[in-house]
């Protein structure tokens, strides 16, 4: 539903010195394309290492397995960190490791939108671990994308003390313009997309760096393949 | 809180905040600090102009088309499943958002940091009205529970205050018996607002900037409430000024990276949220309804005026952070809630000239805002011609100043002219013995023109800013 919209509209399109809104904008040409320039002929390898550092710069753990060893390498994680966990329902997450999972670390809640809000927002509440799968990396700012969708919710990696974000090697790309990119490829986009680059962090009181405010007070990488 | 933020006279407010040293010396100190963490970011970044010139054009080109974007992110977002709502001014806006809340019986609202509601005074109606607003933000809270007191810093609000003041209000207000170590005081407020998050019935944001092609609008924060906000609430309320809007995710990615930079001198904040629409039927967390309030509040005024330009700004606060006049009396100074160099170049045309002539004389036109804002908005030639016109509407108070500020106005708008001028002065003398100049002086002095150039001085200027 929009209200007003019409009246505002015209007002707007009054003080642009025009009667009508435009049937299309006027041509936009971009200056420049520097942005495109950012590790532009990087190989995996580059991209892999230029992540890690810039991650580790601002304090994001980092962890690398196999696909075969993910649910083992969660597993000395978790048990690291103590439980209970969440996990998003992803097909990386769900299966063998899940079930490992289950087995190993007393409270389990996999993300579930058949029960409802209360419960899985009770558990992520609860949870010491929360860990999820990006849609993608960034490796100029140490970043992962996270979709939220009927599997993964956006408590999943906000509301526990620790979050982890599961990347495959291949996602990791040069900057914030590859993700845009793919933004725009989506048919249709997900109510939330998120950009993690760090963990939650403040500087408010004397410009002093304070890790851990609201979202979570840790953050871990593990990177798969 | 409204635009207008203090009503002591200019000269009283000045005086006031010179003589506060231990703020003077914490924006001193935070200017340095955050300016030279600015620079390491663009360094690293490379290519600067090229990076400010494409984020100043595409800004540009918004504002050209804005009427077309606006129409465009209002159909998108409303297919997405958002309601959207237009207002005119600041009470039509409250109004509308106020109306939202009392229908759905909200007794407790979370709200992340946000200018625009500031602007339109959204909190003091949703008070008024009995409804409790939490501000989320560390900083926007810690002066919340100080008796709402304001900030100085559009980014970083509570800048004026030290660790120590807050353990007493956090102690006083809240009960808390810890050390003023900032880690242990943030932990404290952490478990009070979690508590908060999850008992508010809305979460009311800001929108750093919406995408007209999909209908998202976006939040960026460092802290994370942002997100909060926007996940445990089942109503979220966006309030968005109408100019901050882009076209595409692709122009998103230059205006972000170029806004945690500027800002905070991060190559991106801790988390960037995309919101289009409500949550999906099946998902279990997030808003089922959103709400987005698009405020003009004189806005339009400002994009019919020859002042457009000054909409393109990203709120960053960096010009802020360049300004030496900012350096010694803050954000409290100017007493609007958008202080600095963008103050004063958006204000006397958002708000009037009537109330906003005085704090035009504030800058000192040394330009170096222009320098650094990363969509290259001409700061301080807008805040010249706010003075000129000021003078030839006969604001000022005589017509030798007119005439004084008409010359100083054809040196000072030409850099090359300024340069020779303040160049040539150093070893010429000037002294205004006859004419217009005698005139202006009657009341005032005019200064000895320093030996050092104000620009070559400000480049090697002392740290603290000059607090004892």
């Amino acid at each position: 539903m929009i209200t007003g919209k019409e009246q505002f509209i015209a007002r707007v399109s009054g003080c642009l010195n025009r009667t009508t809104v435009l049937e299309k904008p006027t041509e936009f040409i971009y200056p420049h394309d520097m942005q495109h320039n950012y590790l532009a002929e990087a190989s995996a390898q580059e991209l892999l290492d230029t992540f890690v550092t810039n991650a580790q710069t601002v304090g994001i753990g980092i962890h690398q397995c196999n696909a075969t060893d993910l649910g083992t390498t969660i597993i000395q994680i978790v048990q690291g960190l103590g439980g209970p966990v969440v996990l998003a329902n992803d097909p990386l997450l769900a299966g063998e490791t899940a079930e490992l999972l289950g087995h190993e670390i007393d409270d389990c809640h996999v993300w579930n939108p058949d029960v409802g809000r209360e419960e899985n927002m009770t558990k992520a509440e609860g949870a010491k671990v929360g860990i999820a799968v990006a849609e993608m990396a960034l490796a100029e700012s140490a970043t992962s994308l996270l979709f939220s969708y009927p599997d993964n919710g956006r408590s999943v990696t906000l509301l526990p003390e620790n979050s982890l974000i599961v990347i495959r090697v291949e996602s990791i790309r040069p900057r914030l313009t590859q993700a845009m990119e793919m933004l725009l490829e989506q048919e249709t986009l997900p109510s939330s997309v998120n950009f993690v680059s760090g963990p939650s962090s403040t500087a408010d009181i004397e410009l002093v760096r304070v890790q851990g405010v609201h979202g979570p007070l840790e953050l871990s990488y593990i990177i798969v393949g | 809180m409204t635009i207008k933020t203090s009503d002591l006279p200019l000269k009283e407010r000045l005086q006031k905040e010179l003589g506060n040293s231990q703020m003077r010396k914490a924006i001193a100190n935070a200017q340095d600090l955050l300016n030279g963490k600015r620079e390491a970011a663009f360094a690293e970044l490379g290519d600067f102009e090229q990076w400010r010139e494409t984020a100043g054009t595409i800004r540009s080109h918004v504002l050209e088309n804005l009427d077309y974007y606006l129409n465009q992110f209002a159909d998108k977002a409303s297919a997405a499943g958002a309601h959207v709502y237009f207002a005119e001014d600041a009470s039509q806006a409250t109004r509308y958002g106020l109306d939202i809340l009392q229908k759905r019986k909200a007794i407790k609202a979370v709200k992340s940091k946000s200018m625009v509601t500031e602007e339109i005074g959204l909190n003091e109606v949703l008070e008024d009205a009995g409804i409790e607003v939490i501000e989320t933000d560390l900083g926007e809270y810690l002066l919340q529970i100080d008796d709402h007191d304001k900030p100085s810093h559009i980014v970083v609000p509570a800048l004026h205050k030290n660790r120590d003041h807050f353990r007493k209000v956090l102690a006083e207000k809240k009960g808390y018996k810890g050390d003023n170590v900032p880690e242990n005081m943030t932990r404290f407020v952490r478990q009070l607002i979690r508590k908060e998050f999850l008992g508010a019935d809305v979460g009311i944001t800001g929108c750093n900037f919406a995408v007209a092609e999909t209908g998202t609008v976006t939040l960026v924060t460092n802290e994370g409430n942002g997100r909060f906000v926007t996940t445990a609430p089942k109503t979220q309320v966006v309030f968005m000024g109408m100019e901050r809007i882009v076209p595409t995710f692709a122009e998103l990615d230059i205006i972000f990276s170029m806004l945690a930079r500027s800002a905070v001198g991060a190559k991106l904040t801790s988390y960037m949220s995309l919101m289009t629409g409500p949550r999906s039927q099946d998902e279990k967390d997030g808003p089922e309804e959103l709400h987005i309030i698009i405020v003009d509040n004189g806005r339009s005024k400002v994009l019919e005026s020859e002042f457009r330009e000054v909409l393109r700004c990203i709120r960053c606060g960096t010009c802020m952070l360049e300004c030496p006049a900012y350096r010694h009396i803050s954000g409290h100074g100017y007493g609007t809630l958008y202080p600095g160099p963008l103050g004063l170049a958006l204000v006397p045309v958002l708000a009037g000239y009537d109330d906003y002539k005085e704090i035009t004389k504030i800058c000192s036109l040394c330009g170096a805002c222009n320098e650094v804002c990363p969509v290259k908005i001409p700061l301080y030639e807008f805040i010249f011609e706010h003075r000129r016109i000021i003078a030839e509407e006969g604001n000022l108070t005589t017509a030798g100043e007119k005439v004084v500020m008409g010359r100083y106005g054809d040196v000072i708008g030409s850099s090359t002219l300024y340069g020779l001028a303040t160049k040539a002065a150093r070893f010429s003398g000037f002294a205004p013995k006859v004419g217009p100049l005698k005139q202006w002086s009657i009341d005032r002095d005019l200064p000895d023109i320093p030996k050092t150039r104000f620009r070559d001085w400000f480049a090697g200027r002392e740290k603290n800013g000059g607090a004892k």
